[in-house]
């Protein structure tokens, strides 16, 4: 096993939301990169299963794509949230923190707080 | 939400099969360029840099996979390319897709149909508002107890008189409101004139609240006033939609109008709604063109003519409504003289009443088509099977490309569906083409022939049939051929393998079973057709061959008893003249048409009971020889037996032998029929009165000339036994009648086999149904004997090559083929046979003259079978036979 974790499912739709949310327009490699960087390394991420992922959102209208010039000049597809992708973003971040709250309480229970 | 609108652009992709693989495969070469850039800044050799970063994206092939599942639906692009694959095939292959299509779309064709009558006529409600709680009530004397409940066999017996209708109204607390309409309206004709050739209008009378009740809003205009339904009165008409458009060229501003009836001026105060057609729901086989006020006052003493429907009040059973008209009756059998002793009702559902009769029927051609659907389905499912054998290979190889077992299974069901689509599709036009043809007929007594369509219950039921029928023949091929080895598969050729054993035992179980259902279809199609034969030959009592009658209406300005009986006498005179008619007379009651019931008693006797019910019919003299109903004892009566002369009736035999307990002395006897007393002058042979598979009651015959006003209110047919055929009489009997009264209509030319015709009209309909049905599957089983034999020939070349080599002759090979297939033919017979024998004992109530278990049929049935799955193997026998063993063992 290596220390690195698995992207878990549908994790990793979120993680391209938010990460387009703050840093605005960016291609799949910037996108890839920017993960990787945020994560500190800590994720193991077969960069490719980006793509599919890429696809769903479009497909949903949370993010928008266009081809553009990349930062070494070469042709590139650019993905941008859309209005509809950054309420998709509110509600599935509020979700997620009431989700990983109540994980929390229970990773830290101690036999003595239930008596 | 969000899912939705990703499913829908995905299946938008999959139907258009647009493509952004391109973009994919771009997006990937730059993506892995600006990785092995990053790894060459990193201090990698380029090979290196250009193999780690593949390691970090991912292969392209597996990428692009997920890439595709993910812009389409897989399991969508998985059957498109199964249906171009199964288009390609049956392209090739276009004969065999053609012949199962064919053989499908007749299947579900005739299912179709089949379930779009007993969709109109038993399981959807009448046309009529609230109509679950409209109640037939028919008059019920005891002495008929036992009869067959609400037929329309008899008219009069369910008829009842105005005053028990009013104490029912008065009495009852079940019915929100009771109706009627003037039972015997096919007396009241009218005709309109005016301008253009006189038609002849059949008029209906109903009472007020009739199409109110009904929820029968007339398209224009409106219904009847109170004041237009006094006695003696006929100043409103509301005129039927085909009337309208037919005579006023649909011009809506005849309501209104006034229009010439009998030469009354009448007004048309409104036109009936286009779907509402008073025939087809109440007396089949007739037309209503005009609807008029009914007054009670004016039939009161004309005995039992109101056919009476009551609509119960919310809530209320046609149980509890039985029930309390049971104890209704006893009172008002007490309070009205006239029904005193002899008085009952019978209540039914109007539905039941309308299509009830037909119910079994209509189940046993829904048995007989699913039968043929089942034949259908086996045949199919045979022909999918010889078909397998030639795509072994084709499926080996697939399999050895990686095809799983499912995955197989899935593309033989998705041709076996894609197949019976198409013949669904096919035999949805053919069930318009029938269901068009058989809303359209006339001259039936079919009820609701018209409402029959293709609705979209008929197409739900279609679709449903047609999936199930796919699944069903297709099932049995998809599992065998996924079975198929590939090493075997691949290794032979198709040709030359034998079959395997437990193989030949599926496609011979299927032809088994094809001749077993097709046998049992047979069987109970001759049962019925046998008893229809049975019906054609009941002697009528009386010739309708070279028999026609005309129906006469007198115009207004004959208005008494008397002027009108001269009027006919004159008419009969004329007609007698024309050249080829060999006698004439006249009834205003004709056999299988109309009937009037009145009470029968010999004078002095005394009927605890109440006096049996009778027949009437008043006629002119020489019917009996113009009907051709022979004269037992006795004699006809004369144009002397008038008014001012004393009254006399004669009876038929059935009637002498009820009455009188000495059949010898009964003529000069004295009969009180109704409320007179008549003698009687001749004893007369029974007559089919109510249709030829009812008994003939007692039946009384009184001249027309002694029945004043009663036999004057009506039309009289004129009765016409002619030398030629009546048809050709037609314009020499017109022109003999057009100088007496030039506006008398005289379309109704009408040969009395017409009535016989009309009276056997549903089971004529039916049997014919059936026989189709039985000859298709008789069709069906020889195909499915042929395509196996010829199969099975085909397979065995090599082996028949060897016996002929070794010494047997044409003879034997064909002896060979042919005791192969009386095995199976044998088998099938003898399932079909004992099944049959089970089963039989459901349709006994449909047969008439003879038994469930009739040898006749249980003969021939076989044999018709036997001899036709024969001569489907004769010709593989025959090409099995004229095997060159040369050829046959060069060619292994």
């Amino acid at each position: 096993m290596s220390d690195k974790t698995e992207v878990r499912q549908g994790t990793l739709a979120l993680m391209v939301l938010k990460t387009l949310d703050v840093m605005g327009e960016l291609h799949g490699y910037g996108l890839a990169r920017r993960i990787e960087q945020i994560s500190g390394d800590l994720l193991s991420l077969n960069q490719g299963t980006l793509y599919p992922v890429l696809l769903r959102l479009e497909q949903e209208g949370s993010i928008t794509s266009e081809w553009g010039v990349s930062e070494n000049n070469r042709r590139a597809r650019f993905y941008r949230l859309t209005s509809s992708g950054k309420k998709h973003l509110v509600t599935e971040t509020k979700h997620w923190e009431q989700t990983t709250a109540i994980i929390e309480r229970f990773f830290s229970v101690k036999s003595g707080d239930l008596q | 939400m969000r899912s939705l609108r990703c499913f829908l652009s995905r299946l938008f992709s999959a139907v258009t099969r647009r493509k952004v693989d391109d973009r994919f495969a771009e997006e990937y070469q730059e993506h892995l360029t600006a990785l092995t850039e990053e790894n060459i800044r990193a201090g990698m050799a380029l090979e290196e840099a250009r193999r780690a970063a593949v390691l970090k994206l991912g292969p392209l092939e597996l990428l692009k996979e997920d890439y595709r599942d993910q812009q389409s639906l897989p399991f969508l692009e998985t059957l498109f390319q199964d249906i171009r694959f199964t288009l390609r095939t049956l392209r090739r292959d276009a004969g065999f897709a053609v012949i199962v299509m064919m053989i499908l779309a007749v299947g579900i064709g005739a299912n179709a149909t089949i379930f779009s009558v007993l969709n109109a006529l038993i399981l959807q409600s009448l046309p009529l508002k609230d109509s679950d709680r409209l109640v037939w009530i028919e008059n019920n004397p005891p002495q008929q107890k036992g009869a067959e409940p609400s037929s329309r066999k008899s008219m009069s017996a369910v008829t009842s008189r105005v005053d028990v209708l009013e104490a029912w109204r008065r009495m009852n607390t079940s019915f929100e409101q009771l109706e009627g309409y003037f039972a015997f309206f096919g007396y009241r004709s009218f005709r309109m004139s005016g301008g253009g050739e006189p038609e002849k209008l059949v008029g209906v009378n109903v009472t007020q609240g009739f199409f109110p009740m009904l929820g029968i809003q007339p398209a224009f205009g409106r219904n009847f006033l109170e004041e237009e339904c006094r006695p003696n009165t006929l100043s409103a008409v509301l005129i039927s939609y085909g009337l309208w458009q037919r005579q006023f060229a649909s011009d809506p501003g005849i309501v209104g109008r006034t229009i010439k009836l009998n030469d009354l001026s009448v007004n048309v105060v409104g036109v009936m709604p286009k779907n509402f057609d008073f025939g087809s729901i109440f007396v089949p086989g007739t037309r209503a063109d005009i609807f008029i006020p009914l007054s009670l006052d004016d039939i009161r003493n004309s005995g039992n003519t109101l056919a009476i429907i009551g609509k119960l009040k919310p809530g209320v059973s046609v149980e509890q409504a039985r029930h309390e008209f049971t104890s209704l009756n006893q009172q008002i059998s007490l309070e009205i003289p006239s029904q005193r002793g002899a008085f009952g009702a019978r209540l039914a559902p109007l539905q039941e009443y309308v299509s009830g009769s037909l119910k079994s029927s209509l189940i046993l051609l829904a048995c007989a088509v699913g039968l043929v659907l089942l034949i259908v389905c086996v045949n199919v499912g045979n022909l999918l099977l010889a078909r397998t054998a030639s795509r072994r290979q084709e499926i080996s190889i697939r399999t050895a490309l990686g095809a799983k077992r499912g995955r197989i299974i899935r593309q033989m069901l998705t041709e076996s569906l894609l197949l019976a689509i198409a013949g669904g599709v096919a035999g949805i036009l053919l069930a318009g083409f029938a269901t068009r043809f058989l809303s359209h007929m006339t001259g039936t007594a079919f009820p609701l022939l018209e409402t029959i369509q293709i609705d979209p219950y008929a197409l739900l039921f279609t679709v449903g049939i047609t999936m199930l029928t796919g699944i069903l023949f297709g099932l049995a091929p998809a599992l065998e051929i996924s079975k198929t080895d590939i090493h075997t598969g691949l290794k032979d050729s198709a040709r030359n393998s034998g079959d395997g054993h437990q193989k030949t035992w599926l496609r011979n179980t299927l032809v088994i079973s094809e001749v077993a259902l097709a046998c049992l279809l047979i069987v109970g199609t001759g049962l019925l057709v046998r008893s229809f034969l049975r019906v054609l030959d009941v002697d009528l009592g009386f010739q309708p061959e070279r028999t026609a009658s005309l129906r006469i209406i007198a115009g207004e300005e004959i208005r008494t008893p008397e002027s009108l009986m001269s009027f006919l006498l004159e008419l009969q005179r004329r007609v007698r003249q024309v050249p080829g008619v060999e006698a004439v007379s006249g009834t205003d009651a004709l056999p299988l048409d109309r009937n009037r019931s009145w009470n029968v008693g010999v004078k002095g006797e005394n009927y605890p009971d109440g006096r049996p019910a009778t027949h009437v019919s008043f006629i002119f003299p020489d019917y009996f020889r113009a009907m051709g109903i022979p004269v037992h004892a006795g004699r006809d009566f004369t144009e002397s037996d008038g008014a001012k002369s004393k009254g006399v009736v004669i009876l038929n035999q059935t009637g002498a032998r009820t009455l009188f307990s000495d059949m010898q002395n009964v003529v000069g006897q004295t009969l009180i029929v109704g409320n007179r007393e008549y003698e009687i002058t001749a004893v007369v042979s029974d007559v089919r009165h109510s249709g030829p598979e009812a008994d003939s009651g007692i039946e009384t015959y009184l001249p027309a000339l002694q029945g004043g006003g009663e036999a004057g209110a009506s039309s009289i047919d004129l009765v016409i036994r002619t030398t030629l055929d009546p048809a050709s009489l037609a314009s020499g009997v017109k022109a003999a009648v057009r100088p007496l009264d030039p506006n008398m209509p005289t379309s109704e030319f009408l040969p009395l086999q017409n009535l016989v015709d009309r009276a056997t009209s549903s089971r004529r309909i039916i049997v014919w149904m059936l026989t189709g049905f039985a000859g298709i599957a008789l069709l069906l089983a020889a195909l499915g004997i042929y395509g196996v034999v010829s199969y099975s020939v085909s397979r065995r070349t090599q082996e028949i090559g060897i016996r002929m080599a070794l010494g047997a002759s044409a003879g034997n090979v064909q002896m060979g083929v042919i005791a192969q297939t009386l095995r199976l033919v044998l088998i099938g017979v003898g399932v079909g046979i004992s099944s049959a024998l089970v089963l039989s004992r459901l349709v006994t109530s449909l047969l008439f003259g003879v038994g469930a278990y009739d040898p006749m049929t249980y003969v021939i049935a076989p044999v018709i079978l036997t001899g036709i799955a024969l001569l489907a193997a004769l010709i593989p026998a025959r090409r099995a036979s004229r095997i060159d063993p040369l050829t046959a063992l060069r060619s292994a």
